[in-house]
């Protein structure tokens, strides 16, 4: 008897713990940590999702690593850093802008034109002047809107396609070297906003660059 | 002892917990340690197939490597390291371990083995590849622990039909002199130079090439059965995990050459007893030991650059283009080695630095690739 009722006042004594806790602080601390770990995984989420989003069809296959550094550049005098992308997605790609990776302190950047892929002259990774020497003016246009063109990462032959070739005008003022470690391209793919970084490390600098 | 004082209900309920919860774990083992154990064994994946593309299945698959290395004296040469069977879809997983051994290969050769494999009762020849070892799997060049090595028939010299003796048989017979049915040597060995890259410096530029440190090279594995004709199957890989690099520096304009540098091959013969093909043929096999270093060119080349605007690029004066961690070209030029040219042998490099440096003469400069832009192409010219 004695221990049934030691037994009851065991369970009577969980209940009201139970009853407790349940009115507790000890529920608010746990509802917390649902509700952070819940923040926590859909914001995880909606990073993965969004970094999925940026690896769209729009790039450049490099094969290894690139750097370029322009030299001898002239103060205050514009010049073309030219990037070519191609589309690897079965639909057109909508350029929307272009951004410098980097400190651009000192430089000004933009506008952007494109050349686009029946261009016939070429390619353009850096010219002097802008718009650039070479070009008939006429194939040119403005780089918001312009077009990237389904499948244009291969050519008519298999081989890897000419691409867009975005122009885009720089002019530095100010400061002896300028490094950028990208360029990001803003584009519009099947209505969603994305995201292309080229990763070409860029150098320009008023005399000699630095070998690294 | 306060469970002995609950009321039997609330035992019964706690003995069904703990019951659910001992069930729970050992699914859970069950379930999971097998997986576990199958993702704990590396394996390397084959696939053979046909001249029809038809699955080849139940096939024993033996996969070797030799050692020891090119240097050392000669002797039984060829280890197996793993068999397996191929299961209806010509597919299988040969389990390999990453033993002492193969370690010791690794590290030697900037963390890849090469292995070779071969069919028992197969018309066809030993075939050469290489994996390199990730820390838990072997992997291929993309770095896919899943890389599967597809072998197909119709790509392969025919011969006639060879067992794989399952285990290998290690014996002298009398008349042989020395163990048969296994690779034996290096009987010799030579150096032989390898196109590593190339370097075009056009009108005002400056170049530079360097190979080495990280780079690595494919260069691919020559065979000669009985009486017929060098030819290439598979490739070996030879990694340079020594610091030393060469390089060609600051070459001037008009600087145009296939670079070349020194790697070291051995010769191992195979003797056929009756056990294992036709009796008494000899097979040979030359493959890339480690890369020596030097630094050499073939002759100048000579023709007309930039003849095309596809791959044509602008550049700035004083405009420096580097590209590191890249893979070069792939050259189909022959290597000689004890007085055979192994048609077909090529050099396939990676992890090269190149740089090309534009000067200040002209307004712009041109700059073209051969299958790309400059920038990813595997041949860079400047007119």
């Amino acid at each position: 008897m004695t221990r049934v009722e030691t037994g009851a006042r065991v369970l009577s004594g969980a209940g009201e713990r139970l009853a407790t806790w349940r009115r507790g602080p000890r529920r608010r601390i746990l509802a917390a940590v649902v509700l952070v770990t819940l923040v926590v995984s859909l914001t995880v989420i909606a990073l993965v999702t969004r970094q999925s989003r940026d690896s769209g069809p729009l790039g450049f296959d490099y094969d290894g690593n690139v750097s370029l550094a322009t030299q001898y550049i002239k103060r205050g005098e514009p010049l073309t850093y030219g990037l070519i992308v191609r589309n690897r997605g079965d639909q057109p790609v909508v350029l929307r802008r272009v951004e410098f990776v980097g400190d651009t302190q000192g430089a000004s950047i933009g506008p952007a034109l494109t050349a686009g892929v029946n261009r016939t002259w070429g390619s353009i990774a850096t010219d002097q002047g802008f718009p650039p020497h070479g070009p008939d003016p006429g194939t040119l246009e403005s780089l918001a809107g312009s077009v990237v063109p389904a499948h244009s990462d291969v050519g008519p032959d298999g081989s890897p396609g000419v691409g867009v070739n975005i122009l885009i005008r720089l002019a530095f003022t100010d400061g002896d070297i300028h490094r950028f470690t990208g360029i990001r391209v803003h584009y519009l793919y099947e209505g969603d906003t994305r995201v292309y970084t080229d990763p070409t490390r860029l150098m320009f600098c008023p005399g000699t660059c630095p070998d690294r | 002892m306060t469970s002995t004082m609950l009321p039997a209900p609330t035992q019964w309920r706690a003995s069904r917990m703990v019951i659910a919860v001992t069930v729970c774990i050992a699914a859970a083992v069950v379930l999971v340690y097998p997986s576990r154990a199958d993702a704990a064994l590396p394996s390397v994946e084959l696939h053979l197939v046909d001249d029809a593309d038809r699955p080849l299945a139940n096939v024993l698959a033996s996969l070797s490597v030799l050692d020891p290395p090119v240097d050392g004296p000669a002797g039984v040469a060829a280890v197996d390291v793993g068999q397996g069977r191929t299961n209806a879809s010509g597919r299988v997983a040969v389990p390999v371990a990453f033993s002492d051994r193969l370690a010791r290969l690794a590290r030697t050769n900037g963390g890849w083995v090469n292995f070779e494999v071969a069919f028992e009762g197969q018309p066809m020849a030993f075939i050469s590849f290489s994996r390199r070892w990730s820390g838990a799997n072997w992997v291929d060049r993309s770095g896919a622990s899943s890389a599967v090595m597809e072998l197909q028939m119709r790509r392969l010299t025919a011969i006639e039909s060879r067992a794989v003796a399952s285990p290998r048989t290690m014996r002298t017979l009398s008349g042989y002199p020395h163990a048969t049915c296994v690779w034996w040597g290096p009987i010799s060995s030579t150096q032989s130079g390898a196109i590593v890259g190339e370097l075009h410096t056009g009108h005002d530029v400056r170049g530079s090439f360097q190979y080495g440190a990280t780079a690595d090279s494919d260069l691919d594995v020559g065979y000669k059965y009985g009486s017929g004709s060098w030819f290439a199957s598979g490739t070996a890989h030879v990694g340079t995990s020594e610091s030393a690099e060469v390089a060609w520096i600051n070459k001037g304009p008009e600087w145009r050459y296939a670079l070349t540098s020194e790697f070291l091959f051995g010769k191992y013969e195979y003797i056929h007893d009756a056990s294992c093909g036709p009796n008494g043929r000899y097979d040979y096999k030359v493959a890339v030991a480690r890369w020596v270093g030097g630094t050499g060119t073939e002759a100048k080349k000579t023709g007309t650059w930039c003849t095309t605007t596809r791959y044509r690029t602008k550049y700035y004066p004083g405009s420096r283009l580097n590209r590191y961690s890249y893979r070069a070209h792939k050259y189909s030029v022959g290597i000689s080695a004890f007085g055979a040219t192994l048609g077909g042998v090529s050099g396939y490099s990676q992890y090269v630095d190149f740089s090309l440096t534009t000067g200040t003469q002209m307004a712009y400069y041109w700059l073209c690739g051969d299958t790309d832009y400059p920038t990813r192409s595997q041949v860079v010219w400047s007119p």
